[in-house]
């Protein structure tokens, strides 16, 4: 029955690694804690059981564009009982919503969410069968990615009907794990924990003297690698000014990727990179999720990480095809400024807490309605997209329990931990790039594993600094089409002319 | 010089210094302001409203410094210009073809985007019909296009070989003797084996600057606008403009029947307040319209049926003011309770 599904809905012949073991524990109704590499296709994990569950699975998700990116996964299989249910529907799509909600199979949906009375109730008079938490690490204060909204999610099972748990995750130490099976209530699970390691991935660094020398490099590594490829960047500037250098020096399959496209364009380059029309995608974080590509041959980075989490998820894209691929971080004195800065933007630093308190304490009732005062607070305290997130985050939840400003304290406190905790995440990244003995042995300490395996091509202190070789990709040429009518054809007339024949 | 520089060349001697140049540059924004609009009839630049939507202040700034610059136009006083010699003669030497001709901003203005978000989809979907692919991404996620699209396939249910071919020999009459670049939109679609381009890298392969490409993309489907519409022989894409109206929608005012035809299409309030620059409340006045005459608009979607069984049990005690069902059933909004009395045929009494 599962292998049947599985070729027939999802098109596989077999199972990856840990697939079919999670599958498994989720179907027999055990709550199911599984750390799955990226790229090991975890979403199948809780697609395939719904389809042999009697309800739906309500699945919650950290990012609205993720949400949305799996919706569309799901359209692509034939699938149109899914639905992203956030704030970005409108009032209006958001009651239809509602009314229809029974009629969905799959539910993605935002811990902030879960607040919502209406949204709640409706949950409750359907049959949810399965609870998915994805990106679960997403719960813990040790995480890489905490998320105070997250911490919503345990006091709603019992509403949904205690359902199942399964929680996924793709990086976490051994504390994170303990933290989400407490968080989420979860006595007693089964879990599979797949090691972080990618084998097939050669891991090197490579140190410059300047930004300059860094371009430089970039170009001279891009020209010289084989294959589909990923150059990660901290910042859409940088990332644009690159990709501008690239195609200056003849590499003309270039194109960018970030946050800031509409729709159409976003589908477009993840098509033409996917139908191998690109060779190198210049990217934000922004790009890779939701990406199905197995022959990505390399991923640079061009800007330090933030974590050795996001890193590795990053890594990770290379090679699904189990071909040897290779990360290559560069590095430029100074480098670990950046992430430092971005790191300070996102959270609230002691001034900005000190000012949020006065604005409050001023009058108690603008605590209270602080939805009317938001562009306010913004300007008083000079707070970044992500700051604010933060404080509104920090705030829905005090409210619930009655909460007055004074509990701002709370969330002084608390940013100061993950300040803390950040910092020392970029220094652990810090220390991966100056290390001077084996690369992977590194990771796999951080997460609390242990060296199995001999790998051939390990990492460039164990190989020296040469690349290993990369499977050479027959590079399907797009013919330089001049002739409109050409093109024309060959989109609607090619297979035609086949059937003819 | 570039077309767009051209553009604004053009409208500075249409204007004749009778208004600042930032005029133009509202013009060709398509701002819906009502001196705009006056603007753009009493000085015949109709045809160049809202066709380049995105032109910054600050690149059109950058045009005026060019033509100063070079000396077509000089600069009176408080923004406004007067064209030179050399800029009139320029105009006069390149009399015809210095600017695309097809374009028609101010009656096309609403129609081009969505006529190529369905234009480039109906492409993409044949193109994996016939290729037997059901497993793509739609390039456009807009509900009411992917809706209109699956109508339009089942309406024309021949052979999806045959479909194709007519598609293509439609495209093709289309764009032979024209004064246009087929590429520019060609490079554009996307099918089955071949993904389109962006039109940033459209821009780039035909070596034109964004702005410029725009222009001549908006040029290209006024083109195709202006020959399809009512002419028999595009059966395929004379559905395109299509819009869905109802008998009873006759009663209705003008733009509560634009309106209409939106929702229809699956917009939500949201969107039609931008698309057509109203004020959410004159649009909530068109659906209670839609309300009264219309007797199967579904207004669940507006309002919850608990809230509406409360408005009306409050109503039914002979109580029609707003202000008092509003105290009473503090949950529901004035446009929810107005919509509620409508579709129950209560008289409202304010």
């Amino acid at each position: 029955m599962m292998k049947h599904l599985l070729r027939e809905k999802f098109g596989y012949t077999s199972f990856r690694d840990g697939q079919e073991e999670t599958i498994k524990a989720v179907l027999a109704g055990k709550h199911t804690l599984a750390m799955l590499p990226t790229g090991s296709g975890k979403s199948l994990c809780y697609q395939l059981p719904t389809y042999m569950l009697p309800g739906a699975t309500l699945i919650i998700s950290p990012l609205l564009s993720l949400m949305q990116d799996q919706v569309d996964q799901l359209l692509l299989i034939g699938e149109k009982r899914a639905i992203a249910f956030n704030s970005f529907l409108n009032y209006q799509k958001k009651m239809s919503a509602l009314k229809n909600l029974h009629q969905y199979k799959f539910i993605f949906t935002s811990p902030e969410m879960l607040q919502s009375k209406l949204f709640m109730e409706r949950l409750s008079e359907i049959n949810i069968t399965l609870l998915v938490i994805d990106e679960a690490h997403c719960i813990s204060q040790w995480g890489h990615d905490f998320r105070p909204d997250y911490l919503a999610i345990g006091t709603v099972m019992e509403d949904l009907g205690n359902p199942p748990i399964l929680a996924l995750t793709a990086t976490a130490t051994d504390r994170v794990k303990q933290d989400i099976k407490q968080s989420l209530n979860m006595q007693n699970s089964i879990d599979i924990l797949y090691s972080v390691d990618r084998p097939n991935i050669s891991l090197h660094v490579e140190k410059v003297g300047s930004y300059q020398e860094k371009i430089d490099v970039l170009i001279k590594r891009v020209s010289a690698l084989h294959g589909p490829g990923i150059i990660y960047f901290s910042s859409k500037k940088t990332a644009e000014i690159c990709a501008q250098s690239l195609k200056e020096n003849g590499i003309k399959r270039v194109s960018i990727y970030h946050g800031g496209l509409n729709h159409e364009e976003r589908i477009l380059i993840q098509q033409q990179y996917i139908h191998n029309q690109l060779d190198v995608i210049c990217a934000t974080s922004a790009f890779g999720m939701g990406i199905n590509k197995e022959n990505i041959r390399y991923v640079i980075h061009f800007h330090m990480p933030m974590n050795m989490e996001s890193y590795l998820q990053e890594i990770g894209r290379a090679g699904r095809d189990g071909q040897t691929s290779l990360a290559l971080l560069l590095y430029a004195p100074f480098d670990e400024q950046l992430p430092r800065q971005l790191v300070e933007t996102e959270l609230i630093n002691d001034s900005q807490m000190e000012k949020l308190r006065q604005f409050f304490l001023e009058d108690s009732l603008r605590w209270w309605e602080l939805e009317k005062y938001e562009e306010e607070i913004i300007a008083i305290a000079n707070l970044s997209e992500t700051s604010m997130r933060l404080l509104k985050d920090f705030h829905r939840n005090a409210i619930l329990h009655h909460k007055e400003a004074t509990s701002l304290d709370e969330l002084k406190e608390m940013m100061n931990k993950q300040l803390q905790l950040k910092f020392e995440a970029i220094h652990t990244v810090y220390q991966y790039i100056h290390m001077s003995t084996c690369r992977r042995e590194k990771i796999l300490q951080y997460f609390g594993e242990q060296p199995t395996i001999n790998i051939v091509e390990c990492c460039d202190h164990c190989n020296g600094s040469n690349y290993p070789n990369l499977q050479a990709e027959k590079r399907e040429t797009m013919p330089e089409y001049e002739n409109w009518e050409e093109i024309l054809q060959e989109i609607l007339l090619s297979e035609t002319s086949k059937n003819e024949e | 010089m570039s077309v767009i520089q051209k553009l604004v060349l053009f409208c500075l001697k249409s204007i004749e210094n009778q208004r600042t140049a930032y005029a133009i540059l509202h013009l060709l924004n398509g701002k819906k302001s009502s001196q705009t609009i006056q603007d753009a009839h009493l000085f015949h630049l109709k045809q160049y409203f809202h066709v380049l939507p995105h032109l910054t202040r600050e690149e059109f700034n950058q045009i005026l410094d060019f033509l100063i610059e070079k000396n077509y136009v000089t600069c009176l006083n408080e923004g406004t210009y007067r064209i030179t010699e050399k800029g009139d003669i320029y105009i006069q030497v390149h009399a015809e073809p210095i600017l695309p001709i097809y374009l028609n901003g101010w009656s096309y203005n609403r129609m081009d985007k969505l006529f190529w978000e369905r234009l480039s989809l109906m492409v993409q979907v044949i193109s994996n019909l016939v290729a037997y692919n059901g497993r793509y991404l739609p390039i456009q996620n807009n509900k009411p296009h992917l809706d209109w699209i699956k109508n339009f396939i089942q309406r024309n249910r021949f052979n999806r070989y045959e479909l194709a071919t007519q598609l293509f020999k439609e495209l093709q009459h289309l764009f032979t003797n024209k004064k246009i670049d087929p590429l520019i939109l060609i490079l554009r679609l996307t099918g089955s084996k071949r993904i389109g381009l962006t039109a940033h890298q459209a821009a780039e392969q035909l070596q034109m600057s964004v702005l410029t490409y725009h222009l001549h993309f908006t040029n290209v489907i006024h083109m195709i606008l202006t020959e399809v519409k009512g002419k028999t022989s595009y059966p395929l894409l004379e559905q395109l403009l299509e819009t869905e109206e109802k008998n009873e929608w006759i009663h209705l005012t003008q733009s509560t029947r634009k309106t209409a035809i939106y929702l229809n299409q699956g917009y939500d309030i949201e969107d039609i307040i931008k698309i057509r620059q109203l004020k959410q409340g004159t649009i909530e006045d068109h659906i209670v319209e839609l309300a009264i005459i219309d007797s199967s608009f579904d207004i669940d979607i507006y309002v919850p049926p608990e809230v509406q069984r409360n408005i009306m049990k409050t109503s039914t005690n002979g109580i029609k003011q707003l202000k008092y069902i509003r105290q009473s059933v503090p949950e529901a909004s004035y446009f929810q309770i107005r919509l509620v009395l409508a579709k129950h045929k209560s008289a409202v009494s304010v």
